[in-house]
């Protein structure tokens, strides 16, 4: 029997508040403090509650953020100060400037002049969109170009007459969408908000940083090779069910010309945009990673490129509530040693022979648990106790790093795993079990080309595994 | 009395598997078709929720997406729709198309009911293996 929602999610609340007791009433077993039991019990509900979802994420966050400093684990001006993260406040900016993009239509344009010099041929077209939706997912959050480029890539599909019971060229258009937003979300800091995330947890666990350039030279280039085998298991796995696409192009002709010459506004968006990423680029090891996008937004509202009320609308604040849980966790864990009983206890320090063996252990682990459970969530989990390994290990942290946020990031396979893969699939032209052979085929050598990348690339540009 | 064949549609997709047993039926019988196309917003909100909750996209932003998923859903299935009508009216089919807004079983009964429908064909939730067929056949009088 399927239980509704409302009931399901109370039971799970239920029984973690029943589990939360019960893990403090009993005694801290060998090797763990008092304080570090109780971190693992906040940790355990809190993963729970990630998982299954019984709570937004960001009310677990909040959840955390009460629950450590009440059970002594750490002081109130503590926890709370780590809500002071530079990672969130330039999560914060990112989304900031990503709304002023969306709002005055500079996305939208990009998309599709970048779009418009692919519509020559059917296949030309998906390769257009893998490489537009990942070029846009390197300058804003991925699921914010699967919402934009939904609506293009339903106006396209609707001008092609394609069949509506069974186009596989319809799943195409919109795979490609979704997994050309997901790979590009990998390539900098800017695509998914996991990749600060992850920064934050590292600068907080070993006091080292990555800037945003040293990210996207390690991850950007593989980006590009996992596009190019993305295109290739579509093309392998689908039928092109169409010849022309002269009705895409005149589509997209007609599209460009409903938005007009380039406004005022957007030129002055697509300016500061373009300062701010050469800020990030040459001068965040300098100026700092967070204070850059800050900057950036006061830019913004002094040229009057936004309001008040459109930040409002766009972007959702339980973002800091969900970033700041995180990290606070992470610290609590760090502090009272509760990571490191962990990875001894049930991982076996001793036991890894070799730091690549434990870095692909990790990444796999990261890859099967972000198919069914939020990429934010899953390097929240699993990258505190994956750092705690890299001493014992000699596994450099920010590889570690890499390692976790990059194949959290790349999930291929299930709506529930990402809201790009939730937007191409509610488009209606195909079913789950379509995409769970190329899916899990994509998931299986987008892993290997990353560790093989990792492997050869890397050391090219001084990061040593 | 001419019987009535209804085919429920759901709003995940509309499979031509389905639909052409509908035709074929239908044609054999002699019989009246309805084809109910039951339109939930459970896939919209849905995604909108996560886009909330896991993306941490804005209202106006979710509102926007969930506008162009139901309208895109909305045309695909409708165009859907007139594919199967056109078929049926090929063979000489009588064909009625009903959209019923939000899955209610009870809802479709009645339809079914005051449609005088005698055989009921409802897509079913998991398919199986492709040797299976993704539908169920209801026959409402005896």
């Amino acid at each position: 029997m399927r239980l509704p929602e409302f009931h399901k999610n109370s039971f799970i609340l239920c029984a973690c508040m029943i589990l939360f007791v019960i893990m403090l009433m009993l005694p801290a077993p060998d090797g763990l403090s008092v304080e570090g039991k109780r971190a693992l019990a906040v940790f355990v509900i809190a993963v729970i509650l990630w998982i299954s979802n019984a709570l937004p994420l960001s009310v677990t966050g909040l959840l955390i953020i009460a629950m450590i400093p009440l059970l002594k684990i750490m002081s109130a001006d503590n926890a709370f100060a780590l809500f002071g993260n530079q990672a969130v406040f330039f999560i914060m900016g990112a989304f900031i400037i990503a709304t002023a993009m969306m709002k005055s239509g500079l996305s939208k344009r990009m998309a599709i002049l970048l779009l418009s010099h692919f519509d020559t041929s059917p296949r030309f077209l998906v390769l257009g969109i893998l490489i537009t939706c990942c070029i846009m997912s390197f300058i804003m959050p991925e699921h914010a170009v699967a919402a934009l480029m939904f609506p293009v890539i339903g106006s396209i599909a609707a001008s092609l007459d394609l069949n509506p019971f069974d186009s596989d060229y319809g799943a195409v258009l919109f795979l490609s969408m979704g997994w050309g937003a997901i790979i590009g979300g990998v390539g900098t800091l800017l695509g998914g908000a996991r990749n600060p995330l992850a920064i934050a947890i590292l600068e907080e666990k070993f006091q080292i940083t990555i800037s945003f350039f040293e990210w996207m030279k390690a991850v950007c280039p593989i980006c590009f090779v996992l596009l190019a085998v993305c295109y290739i298991i579509l093309m392998l796995s689908f039928k092109i069910d169409i010849k022309d696409v002269s009705a895409a192009n005149k589509r997209l002709k007609e599209e460009l010309t409903s938005i007009g010459p380039m406004t005022l506004l957007e030129k002055k968006v697509f300016v500061i945009l373009l300062l701010t990423i050469c800020m990030w680029i040459f001068a965040s090891n300098i100026i700092g990673l967070a204070i850059i996008p800050l900057i950036s937004v006061v830019v913004l509202f002094g040229f009057h490129c936004l309001k008040w009320e459109d930040v409002h609308n766009y972007v959702n604040w339980g973002i800091i509530l969900m970033y700041g849980g995180a990290v606070v966790i992470a610290k609590a864990l760090e502090q009272t040693g509760t990571t490191v009983w962990l990875v001894t206890k049930f991982l076996g320090i001793g036991g890894y022979k070799t730091p690549i063996f434990t870095l692909i252990f990790f990444a796999v682990l990261a890859k099967l648990l972000t198919e069914g459970v939020s990429n934010v969530a899953c390097v929240a989990i699993i990258l505190p106790i994956a750092l705690s390994l890299c001493p014992a290990t000699g596994i450099a942290p920010e590889v570690m790093v890499y390692f976790v946020a990059v194949s959290s990031g790349l999930a291929f396979i299930l709506p529930i795993s990402s809201p790009p893969n939730a937007i191409a699939y509610s488009s209606g032209y195909y079913e789950i079990s379509k995409v769970l052979k190329p899916g899990i085929l994509l998931n299986l050598i987008s892993l290997i080309i990353f560790i093989i990348m990792a492997i050869i690339y890397w050391p090219l540009i001084g990061i040593g595994i | 009395m001419m019987n009535t064949i209804m085919v429920v549609f759901s709003a995940t997709s509309i499979s031509e598997k389905i639909a052409r047993f509908a035709i074929q039926r239908a044609e054999e019988e002699k019989a009246r078709l309805i084809l109910l196309d039951v339109r939930d917003q459970d896939i919209s909100r849905k995604v909108g929720q996560m886009a909330g909750d896991i993306g941490f996209m804005g209202d106006k932003m979710i509102e926007e997406l969930q506008h162009e998923i139901k309208a895109e859903r909305g045309r695909l299935i409708e165009k859907a729709l007139k594919s199967i009508e056109d078929q049926a009216r090929e063979r000489k089919i009588e064909t009625e198309t009903l959209v019923l807004k939000g899955p209610s079983a009870d809802e479709i009964l009645r339809i079914a009911k005051d449609k005088g429908v005698s055989c009921l064909i409802v897509q079913k939730r998991v398919s199986g293996t492709d040797m299976e067929a993704p539908f169920k056949v209801i026959n409402l009088t005896p």
